[in-house]
Formats: C-alpha cells, sequence, structure tokens
C-alpha cells in the first residue's frame, strides 16, 4: 500500500516535473521579444545587409532586436498566415514593395508617414512614390534595382571589337541606347558557342514576362491604363512581344529556359556580352568566388525605341523595404529602427557586396563607388527613369502578372499562339477579374 | 537451358540496373554538386563531376550558425515524436489486434483520419491553435503535432505484426503464470521487435522529413534541418552547392539508420505483410 501511495506520488512528481518543462520551454520562446522589437524577414542577401546594422541601433536606442528569418520561398505565406492569424509575432517585417497593398489595404500594416515628412526624402528615394496609397506611405524602401543592361564593359571598350563594329554597323560601339542598337550589339557578339549576344530569361516565370515588359515601356506602352483597363494589348504590345521572342536569336539556345540563375550564372561566367537582368546581378558578377567577370561589368538602362529616345519612361523597378505592424505594441521603437536602418549613412555602411541602397544620397558614398562602380550608371538610370513595379500595385497585381499575362506570353514564345491572341487572351482575363472586383463601377 | 538461366540473370541484372539509375539519378546529382565550385554548378553542357573536389559546400552549411541547433532540434523531435508514438501505438495496435469491442472496425479507420486528411487543410486550423495557446515555436508543439501523425502510422503497422503473433504463445505464459501484460512484456513484445524497429525507421524517415509543420510551427530556435535547407533559397538565386551540401548532410543520419536497421527493416516489413 505505501509502495502503491509512493509510485504513486513519484508518478505525479514526474508529471508535474515534466509539466514544468514543457511550460519553461514555452516561455522562454514565447519570450524572446519580450524585451525588444521583432523584426521578421526572409532570407536573402539584403537582410544580411540590413542585419549587420542591428547591433550599431541598439547601441544607439538600447532597443534590442530579434530577427527572424523565414525561407523565401515560404515568407510570404507565413507572412500571410501570421496576419490572418490576428496576432502577428513581429514588430515590422522586411517585405517586397509588391507585397505591400494587400497588406494595407488589409489593415495589417500601419502608415510611416511621420518618417518621411521631409519633401527631400521623395527626391532621394525613388521608390518613395511607388510606396504611397491611399494618401500615406506603407512602406520604408531599402533596397532597390532597376530591370535594365547588365554588359561586359571589357568588350565594350575592347579598341579591336570597337573597331569592328564601327566598320561593320557604321557607329560606335557603345551600350545600347535604342532597341535597333540593342539588336545590332546582340547580332556583333553572337559568336556562339564560346560567346553569345544576349542572355535572356525564357523560362515560363515572371522573369520571361520582363523582357515584354522592357520592350512595351521603351515604346511608351503601359500594363495597365488610367483606368486601371488592359493596355498591352495594342500594336505596342505586339512588337514588344515579337521583338521579345526575335531576340532569342542572338541568346544561347538554352535561355529559353533559363530563370534568373540560370542567366546570372551565363553571364558570370563570362558566356555572352549582354545580359536583361536586375541590377542585383552586378552584386554577383562582382562576387570572385562565383564570376569570372569581376569589375568588367557594368549596367545600362533599357535601350528605348528610337522616337522615344530622350524621354523620362518607365523603367522595371523592384524595392524592399520595412513596414510596421498595425498590431504591434512597440511602434514607437519600430519607427525607430525603420528610420535608423534607412537613413542614407547606414544603407552606404550596409550596402557593400549585400545591398543597392535605395536611397540616391547612399549611391555617392565614395566607399561603395569603388567596391561597385556600376553604381555610378545605375544612379544616373534611376534619376532619369520612371519607377515603375513589376506588377501592377494593386492587390490582384500578382496573379493579373503570374497567372495571367505570363502563362500568354510563354505560349506565344513557344509558338503555341499568334502574338495578337495571346494578348488579346490575357487582357480579356485581366478585365474580367478587375471587372467582377468591381474596378470599372 | 544454362544459356537461358544466364540470360534470365542478365536481365535481371539489367532491370535493376536501369532501376537504380533511375532512382540514384538525382541523388547522384545532388552528392556531386556539394562538391563542385560555384562557378560549375550550371556549366553548360552539364559537367557531372566536378574539375577540382571542393569541400568549400560542405564548410559553408557546417559554418551556418543555425546549423548545429537545427540538427539537434531534427534529433530531438524525431526521436521523442517517434518514441511518442511507439508508447502510445504498441497499446492501441495490440488492442486492435487482440480484443474484439463495439466499434473497433471504426476506430481502427478512424486512427487513419488524421493521415487521410492533406496536411495543407489542417496547418491553418493547428497553427491557430498553437497561436491560441502560446505554443509556437515550442518544441512541445512540434512533438505533440509530429506525434499525431506518427501514431496512426504505428497502430496501424504495428496492428499487422501483433495479429501475426500467434495468440497461444502468450495464453501459454499465462498458463505457466505471467499475468497478461508480463506475458505481453515477455513473449509478444520480443517477438515483434523487427516490427517496431521497421515502424520507428519508416516514423523516423516521415517526421525526420517533414517540412510544413515544422515551418509553419517552429521559431528559429527550434527550426530543424528541412527547413534550414530551404532557406539557401532566395529570391532570384539559389545556392545550389550549399544546398547540395545540406541535402547531404540531411539525408545522411536516416541513411546510416537504415543502413545499422536494415536488417530488422527487412525482416519487419516482410513480417508485416503476411499476416
Amino acid at each position: 500500500m505505501g509502495g502503491a501511495a509512493g509510485m504513486k506520488r513519484g508518478t505525479w512528481r514526474d508529471l508535474l516535473l515534466a509539466t514544468l518543462c514543457i511550460m519553461a520551454i514555452t516561455l522562454s520562446a514565447a519570450g524572446v521579444a519580450a524585451s525588444g522589437i521583432t523584426v521578421v524577414s526572409e532570407f536573402g542577401i539584403h537582410t544580411e545587409a540590413w542585419k549587420t546594422r542591428v547591433a550599431a541601433f541598439t547601441e544607439e536606442t538600447a532597443i534590442t532586436v530579434n530577427v527572424i528569418q523565414y525561407p523565401y520561398a515560404n515568407y510570404l505565406d507565413q507572412l500571410t498566415l501570421n496576419f490572418t492569424g490576428g496576432r502577428p509575432n513581429f514588430d515590422v517585417a522586411y517585405i517586397s514593395g509588391l507585397w505591400y497593398p494587400s497588406f494595407a489595404t488589409a489593415g495589417y500594416i500601419t502608415p510611416l508617414d511621420q518618417l518621411f515628412d521631409d519633401p527631400a526624402d521623395l527626391a532621394d528615394i525613388p521608390g518613395l512614390d511607388l510606396a504611397r496609397q491611399r494618401d500615406h506611405i506603407w512602406i520604408a524602401p531599402y533596397m532597390n534595382e532597376i530591370g535594365g543592361i547588365a554588359y561586359r564593359r571589357d568588350l565594350f571598350e575592347d579598341p579591336v571589337e570597337k573597331a569592328r563594329f564601327q566598320e561593320r554597323y557604321g557607329y560606335e560601339l557603345r551600350p545600347p541606347q535604342t532597341l535597333r542598337e540593342y539588336r545590332d550589339v546582340a547580332e556583333f557578339f553572337h559568336r556562339p558557342p564560346d560567346l553569345y549576344g544576349v542572355t535572356l530569361m525564357g523560362r515560363r516565370s515572371i522573369f520571361l514576362a520582363t523582357h515584354f515588359m522592357n520592350r512595351l515601356w521603351a515604346r511608351g506602352g503601359t500594363i495597365l491604363d488610367e483606368e486601371l483597363r488592359p493596355a498591352f494589348d495594342g500594336p505596342d504590345g505586339v512588337a514588344a512581344l515579337e521583338e521579345t521572342k526575335a531576340m532569342f536569336q542572338f541568346a544561347n539556345p538554352a535561355a529559353r529556359n533559363y530563370d534568373f540563375q540560370e542567366a546570372l550564372t551565363e553571364f558570370e561566367g563570362g558566356r555572352s556580352a549582354m545580359a536583361e537582368l536586375w541590377t542585383t546581378g552586378l552584386l554577383y558578377a562582382d562576387d570572385p568566388s562565383v564570376s569570372t567577370v569581376v569589375g568588367k561589368a557594368s549596367f545600362a538602362r533599357f535601350p528605348q525605341d528610337a522616337s522615344a529616345v530622350g524621354q523620362r519612361l518607365p523603367a522595371l523597378y523592384i524595392f524592399w523595404g520595412f513596414a510596421v505592424s498595425s498590431a504591434s505594441p512597440k511602434k514607437d521603437a519600430a519607427f525607430k529602427f525603420v528610420e535608423f536602418m534607412t537613413r542614407a549613412d547606414q544603407q552606404a555602411l550596409a550596402a557593400p557586396g549585400r545591398n543597392i541602397p535605395s536611397r540616391l544620397s547612399a549611391l555617392d558614398s565614395p566607399r561603395l563607388r569603388s567596391l561597385h562602380p556600376w553604381l555610378a550608371p545605375f544612379q544616373d538610370v534611376l534619376r532619369n527613369v520612371v519607377p515603375t513595379p513589376l506588377v501592377p500595385l494593386i492587390p490582384e497585381g500578382n496573379i493579373i502578372m503570374n497567372e495571367y499575362l505570363v502563362p500568354e506570353i510563354s505560349a506565344y514564345i513557344a509558338g503555341e499562339k499568334p502574338a495578337k491572341q495571346a494578348l488579346d487572351d490575357a487582357a480579356g482575363r485581366v478585365e474580367r477579374l478587375l471587372r467582377e472586383n468591381g474596378y470599372y463601377d | 537451358m544454362r544459356l537461358r538461366t544466364m540470360l534470365q540473370s542478365f536481365a535481371r541484372v539489367l532491370i535493376v540496373t536501369m532501376a537504380l539509375v533511375w532512382t540514384l539519378y538525382p541523388l547522384m546529382w545532388i552528392v556531386l554538386s556539394s562538391f563542385k565550385p560555384a562557378s560549375e554548378q550550371f556549366m553548360i553542357p552539364p559537367r557531372w563531376t566536378p574539375s577540382q573536389w571542393s569541400l568549400e559546400n560542405y564548410a559553408r552549411f557546417f559554418s551556418n550558425a543555425e546549423f548545429v541547433r537545427s540538427l539537434l532540434n531534427s534529433m530531438v523531435v524525431t526521436a521523442t515524436a517517434v518514441g511518442i508514438s511507439l508508447l502510445v501505438g504498441v497499446p492501441a495496435a495490440y488492442g486492435l489486434s487482440r480484443f474484439t469491442f463495439r466499434g473497433k472496425h471504426q476506430v481502427t479507420v478512424g486512427v487513419l483520419l488524421a493521415r487521410m486528411t492533406p496536411p495543407i487543410v489542417l496547418v491553418l486550423p493547428v497553427f491557430l491553435i498553437a497561436r491560441r495557446l502560446g505554443v509556437i515555436g515550442t518544441y512541445f508543439v512540434l512533438i505533440t503535432v509530429m506525434a499525431v501523425f506518427a501514431i496512426p502510422f504505428a497502430v496501424w503497422m504495428l496492428r499487422g505484426f501483433f495479429a501475426e503473433i500467434p495468440k497461444e504463445l502468450e495464453e501459454a505464459a499465462m498458463v505457466d503464470g505471467c499475468s497478461r501484460l508480463a506475458a505481453i512484456a515477455r513473449v509478444t513484445l520480443p517477438l515483434t521487435a523487427p516490427g517496431m524497429a521497421a515502424t520507428s525507421v519508416l516514423n523516423s524517415l516521415i517526421v525526420w522529413n517533414e517540412f510544413l509543420f515544422i515551418l509553419v510551427l517552429s521559431s528559429p530556435a527550434t527550426r530543424t534541418l528541412t527547413v534550414l535547407v530551404n532557406t539557401f533559397v532566395s529570391e532570384k538565386v539559389v545556392d545550389w552547392g550549399t544546398m547540395s551540401a545540406a541535402a547531404v548532410i540531411t539525408a545522411l543520419p536516416l541513411v546510416i539508420v537504415g543502413l545499422a536497421s536494415q536488417r530488422h527493416l527487412v525482416r519487419g516489413l516482410t513480417m508485416g505483410s503476411i499476416k
């Protein structure tokens, strides 16, 4: 009896201990964020950039920062799950500029107007205008890049190549400024299998759509007009799509299956004279552990139609930045964090090798310029284009691009449909979606 | 006759070789990629073997601040969840195979419901419940959820093994003075050891490789290796070399466990299948 009672006591004691252990583990995990703010982000090079300044922020403000990172592929789902769950486990989210409209519409993030009340900010941060909806700024741009041309400076500056080009085409070899020059230069350098004229990304993905958009905008076209009606299936759109396909003749045949990674690898490997990439690609081209063209690459804006040269036209613009959760109980600390990280000095200190600062003034940093000389032409491009997002900044933007436009562009490139039909089909679906969602009332 | 036997052997070897090439090709590619420098990951035409074998990718993965913690987390979550699945699964499977009671069939099928439901359907309610209880990011929630998925598998596997052990053996032990529990412990369980080994290995595979629930329910402190492997994919580029090294390292413990328990595994699986 006494033994049984002892065993029972022992059993209860063990159970109690086990429960206490579980509670301790639970509380220790939950308590991480209690002493400071929590910032959620993806795993990526620009996150690694701003993470290098977290210690400096804590030193300056005495606010500790807990960074939670998720794999990029699942990051948006994870954010959405946290927001819809009602109690996000973070105060600040580092997000793509394409994601904030739906978060802002749902009330998940709070306006950041107080951080950007100086009019000089608008001139200094090209992406700030895109961060504004319904008279509020919702996201503080930190990283930005432009869709343009990465090119081999060593080839373009080679006297022998210059002379040959001059002889063959009758004008000077230079980074192409018009669509015709672009075709000429791609044709000139197209010497397969050792060197291809241009690297393109032909896999059915958003990357393929960027080639179409670049050419559409180079002609002054647009995806949606001011009334949000599809405007990409007119003559400019058809010409842009046909030219997208035509440029593949100067690319590696394998480029029809390229994504950003494969395209970048080809350019880094010195196997193409130009690559239709985003500026981030230059960061990798400057990395000696992966690139054979370190210090030989530079950046130019996407060429324009001859009739539009000199005009300030749209250019593919991508940015990531900080947004503050509406549910955050520590908004003041969160605002301080965002303000600190987006300061020009902090952006410049964080950037080398990992980030392209969103502030034009940060791009003036002599240290950055010496590490990445292509930042100078990039800054110049940024000043002379209309930064235009990869997808329309409405909650349906991603669907319009990824589910309607990309498949139709791919169908045309694969020869399944004529250009006009492919674009009309996409436009019809976009119009239907937006009408059903009440945009044309 | 001899020629016919030789031809049959040759055909057998050929089919097995083709099956091995088919199944091992991607694995071989991953293993070889893990030794390639970044500049050789995407060579055109593709290069099978690296020009210079490099351990750089492994060094990068091992130097990842989260590697040791993620490895330990994988081990803790897998071992505990599989242990719980056996603790619960053995008596449940025994009961379902030995006793007759009302609703037995419904209970047997009901046990499987958690496994029949697509994980993506369950993830949101599980997340919301865990959030409500304040246990997101803890080992407790990871182990509990993994055990919930492992238990039905254990019950169904072990049920077949118990059914194969003749009741008469337990009855003979009881005639010799054993209680039912003693008969189970001394006679039945030792005979089903291969089945338990097979169940444990297969459940370990399921838990070790789980991604979705761990991703959603874990915190950086409790994240396991499968989630860590995925962190080498960023918005535009994939660090294929490090990711390949990570995939090899992640798979290695299970390969070792599988090889070490191969004898039990084969015996256990065979045993369970010929009830």
